[in-house]
């Protein structure tokens, strides 16, 4: 059984739809992360998933439970999912206080409270924070602070929305360290909400990519690399993208016509598509060579950016195209400004949809 | 569950179990039988005479609780009437003869009386010394009506009895107390007792008409001096009256008949005729002793 | 002024030799006062907070009646109370009318509307995340709303602070109601009122003053608790 299943959720806020058509399933032990930008829909979502919302049209099920049920039943759900908030607020009082609320609304006896406590802020790096003004609180503390609220109570479901979205990048490594480490030692399924490409990467077994309406979910690697629209296309990453009219020639090769080029890909399509090279996929030489790349441009070096590791080349062959390389590679092959080049890369590394 | 929480708890445990104590000692009303509720003039509760009759009252019946609540004597009517108290004490023949007609009360049992006295500053603008209440009251009239800022004249304008003899006086005085005096601009009204009043005339040096008991007892906290002392118009008579219980419910009759045959007896109409003479040099007020009320 | 400052000496004498005429009134007032206080309380917390939490219509039309309630003159209440317990109205029977229990009920009547107001105010300056908060922490309806009250809680301290304070303070309920009876319902205000119309400034200075007290006192121990 899925742990968390949403067919069709809608929700709309002052005539505006923000949600539409969300559907998506979760099993237990599987982690998914919710990327889009600003607007998406995000907080909507991971609210309608902890029951503070109902949603306008559509069903959410926990565990097998539909979520349109009594208050009761409602607060029992909601007793197994924790949900850390983008902007964390503290109840007055302690630390200790702030950290035992959940097991204490559980009618949880003080010997137990006091275990489960001391455990949890130790894990979090708060350990001697127990007597402290919860308002007093960096801001990373209390982020830590809102995780032990609700580790703390040992939900079957953790959702974390933009968990490191206002700390420093030291603290935001500790936080994402400790999300991981706690995924495997406690068996939570976690569901998170980022703007971090890296960081859903990093945390998550699976993505969706969110903009109102789910346009892509689906492991990593697809989603990075088989980017189903545009709009993922663009949100996730893939630079290089060309959009032309394709034909499928005689040894099943598509031939895909920009206009200006002539590319082709390993997927079968044909009529109006778009396609996307990743940089890290094209190779560079300063004469031409034969490989066993089906792609072979020839064109000027346009732009140059440095940096550090890296250097980020822009390269006009009747389209642009962005080009890695290592900055000794660069070096050693003596590549500057306006500089004729090759480029290439294989029919299987052109994503077209 | 913190500590405040549980001293807020505690607080207010000692709090409750407090107020329950203290209340039930009998603070919210013991047995309605030993409980007289006296109705009276600001006049007589004004001039402390009411504090000694209370004592003596309460010596000699221990178990009763006197309560005396002031107001003008037409507030104090009113309560007879609706039997919020049980006995009155006021100094209003024709209201108080009209209450006993009305059925009110049982009887009307004059204990006591003075003389209301009109005051005024002490150098007379209007020159009234010598003259009568009446033709005092219309000289007063005359130049204030000419001298608005020189002669004024302050009535408690409270429907008390000591009001509603000054009413009669501007009316005896042929003057029409509705027409000419009540708007007039040299006439003020405090809408208070009579102690309150005093002051008010002490303020304006002004004249104003009070009982001799309260003025006689003021005389240290203002510069007003007595102008006319006697006469008819001016005889102040108090009397009690009991609450008729046919009429009005609730009246404790039994209590309310024993006070008032304290007071005309004699230990009663001792400490009444010799209220006052220590402290202001005379008595306040003559006691009757059985005699029949002077007219 | 050196009227004043003689009442003031005196004032003084009588408070430190423990004057028992003083003893007993102040001992009334705070009596009724603070029964008052409580009783009010006890009842208008909750109407504050029901008002609060749930949403119906005409909620802000209630509310501005409450807060136009807050400056109601104490002789209205204090004439509206007395026809219902005077002997000839509904209650009368109860034999309330002059007796400390009416004060009571009195002054609780005219400081009802200031604790259900300032109550709601005080919950709304709660912010709404912390609902969301205890909520999605597995708060059940009751915990949340005592989740929120616990974290108004000095300021619902203060909205019944404020209705003592109106309580101890007021004339108009306690002269109609008590009668101001001496030995009996006679509270420091209407003391204060009685004897400063006989001219004896030196016991109303010192009621003043122990009145002042009073209030200075409870406030004190207020900013202790939200110094915390």
């Amino acid at each position: 059984m899925d742990l968390l299943q949403l067919k069709n959720v809608s929700k709309t806020y002052n005539n505006k739809e923000i949600l539409k058509n969300i559907n998506l399933k979760l099993k237990k032990g599987e982690n998914l992360a919710f990327i889009g930008p600003t607007g998406c829909g995000k907080t909507t979502l991971l609210r309608l998933i902890d029951l503070l919302e109902r949603p306008d049209s559509g069903k959410i099920y926990f565990d097998g439970i539909d979520s349109n049920t009594s208050k009761k039943k409602q607060m029992e759900i909601r007793r197994r999912i924790g949900m850390v908030f983008q902007q964390p607020i503290v109840f007055k009082g302690s630390v200790y206080e702030n950290t035992a609320y959940g097991l204490k609304i559980r009618g949880e006896d003080k010997n137990h409270i006091d275990e489960m406590v001391n455990e949890t802020l130790d894990i979090l790096g708060l350990g001697g924070y127990h007597d402290r003004n919860a308002s007093t609180l960096s801001g990373g503390e209390t982020q830590r602070l809102a995780l032990a609220r609700v580790i703390v109570t040992e939900p079957e479901l953790m959702i974390l929305d933009e968990p490191t979205a206002n700390l420093d990048p030291i603290s935001s490594e500790k936080i994402e360290n400790l999300i991981h480490s706690i995924t495997y030692k406690k068996e939570t399924t976690i569901i998170m909400a980022t703007h971090d490409l890296i960081q859903g990467q990093l945390l998550s077994d699976k993505i969706a990519i969110l903009n109102g309406e789910i346009s892509q979910i689906g492991s990593p690697d697809e989603v990075f690399r088989k980017p189903k629209t545009k709009f993922v296309a663009d949100f996730v990453g893939v630079k290089n993208l060309i959009n032309g009219t394709a034909k499928i020639s005689d040894n099943n090769l598509t031939i895909i016509n920009t206009g200006n080029i002539t590319i082709y890909s390993a997927t079968q399509i044909s009529g109006k598509v778009h396609a996307g090279i990743r940089p890290e996929d094209i190779i560079i030489s300063t004469k031409k060579v034969e490989t066993s790349a089906r792609n072979v441009l020839k064109g000027k070096v346009k732009e140059l950016i440095d940096t550090g590791a890296l250097v980020n080349l822009k390269i006009d062959v009747g389209e642009i195209f962005t080009v890695l390389m290592t900055r000794q590679s660069f070096l050693d092959l003596k590549i500057n400004l306006g500089k004729e080049l090759w480029i290439y890369f294989k029919a299987s590394a052109v994503h077209v949809f | 569950m913190d500590r405040v929480t549980i001293a807020g708890i505690i607080i207010i445990a000692v709090l409750v179990i407090g107020i329950g104590i203290y209340a039930y000692q009998g603070s919210i009303g013991g047995p309605q039988d030993k409980v007289l509720m006296v109705a009276t003039t600001t006049s007589l509760e004004d001039t402390g005479l009411l504090k000694d009759l209370e004592a003596a009252f309460e010596k000699k019946y221990p178990s009763v609780d006197l309560r005396i609540v002031s107001g003008g004597s037409g507030i104090a009517l009113e309560y007879g009437k609706k039997g919020d108290a049980d006995i009155i004490l006021v100094h209003d023949k024709t209201r108080e003869e009209q209450f006993v007609k009305d059925g009110y009360g049982t009887k009307r049992i004059p204990f006591a009386y003075n003389y209301f006295w009109i005051v005024g500053p002490k150098n007379d603008p209007a020159g009234i010394k010598g003259l009568n209440a009446t033709e005092a009251f219309k000289k007063i009239a005359d130049d204030g009506g000419k001298n608005p800022s020189q002669v004024k004249f302050v009535s408690r304008g409270d429907n008390s009895g000591t009001n509603s003899r000054e009413i009669k006086i501007w009316n005896q005085s042929g003057l029409n107390y509705n027409g000419t005096v009540k708007n007039a601009t040299w006439y003020i009204e405090s809408g208070k007792g009579m102690g309150d009043t005093l002051i008010i005339a002490n303020e304006k040096q002004s004249y104003t008409l009070s009982d001799s008991g309260t003025f006689l007892a003021f005389q240290g906290n203002v510069t007003l001096v007595p102008l006319i002392t006697q006469g008819k118009s001016l005889l102040n008579v108090y009397s009690t009256i009991p609450v008729n219980p046919e009429k009005v419910k609730g009246v404790n009759i039994d209590m309310a008949n024993k006070f008032a045959e304290f007071l005309v007896s004699k230990e009663g109409q001792d400490i009444i005729a010799n209220y006052g003479k220590q402290k202001y040099g005379q008595p306040l007020f003559t006691a009757l002793y059985g005699q029949p009320e002077p007219t | 002024m050196n009227e004043i400052l003689e009442g003031i000496r005196q004032a003084v004498e009588l408070i430190v030799t423990l004057n028992p005429e003083i003893v007993e009134i102040t001992t009334r007032t705070l009596y009724i006062s603070l029964s008052a206080t409580l009783i009010a309380s006890l009842i208008s917390v909750p109407i504050g907070g029901l008002i609060h939490f749930r949403s119906f219509k005409g909620k802000r039309t209630l509310i501005n009646i409450i807060q136009t309630l807050f400056s109601i003159p104490t002789v209205l209440v204090g004439l509206l109370v007395f026809l219902l317990i005077s002997k000839q109205g509904i209650f009368g029977s109860y034999n309330l009318l002059f007796t400390p229990g009416g004060m009571i009920i009195g002054q609780t009547v005219l400081i009802m509307p200031i604790i259900i107001g300032f109550t709601i105010s005080a919950l709304s300056g709660v912010k709404k995340h912390i609902n969301d908060l205890a909520i999605s922490l597995g708060a059940s309806e009751f915990q949340t709303i005592y989740t929120i009250m616990r974290e108004a809680k000095y300021a619902l301290l203060a909205a019944i602070i404020l209705g003592f304070g109106r309580a101890i303070s007021e004339v108009g309920v306690a002269m109609l109601l008590g009668g101001n009876i001496r030995g009996f319902t006679r509270v420091i205000t209407t003391t204060i009122s009685l004897e400063t119309s006989k001219g004896n400034v030196a016991l109303s200075i010192a009621l003043g003053i122990i009145l002042l007290a009073i209030a200075l006192i409870i406030n004190l121990i207020l900013n202790r608790f939200q110094e915390k």
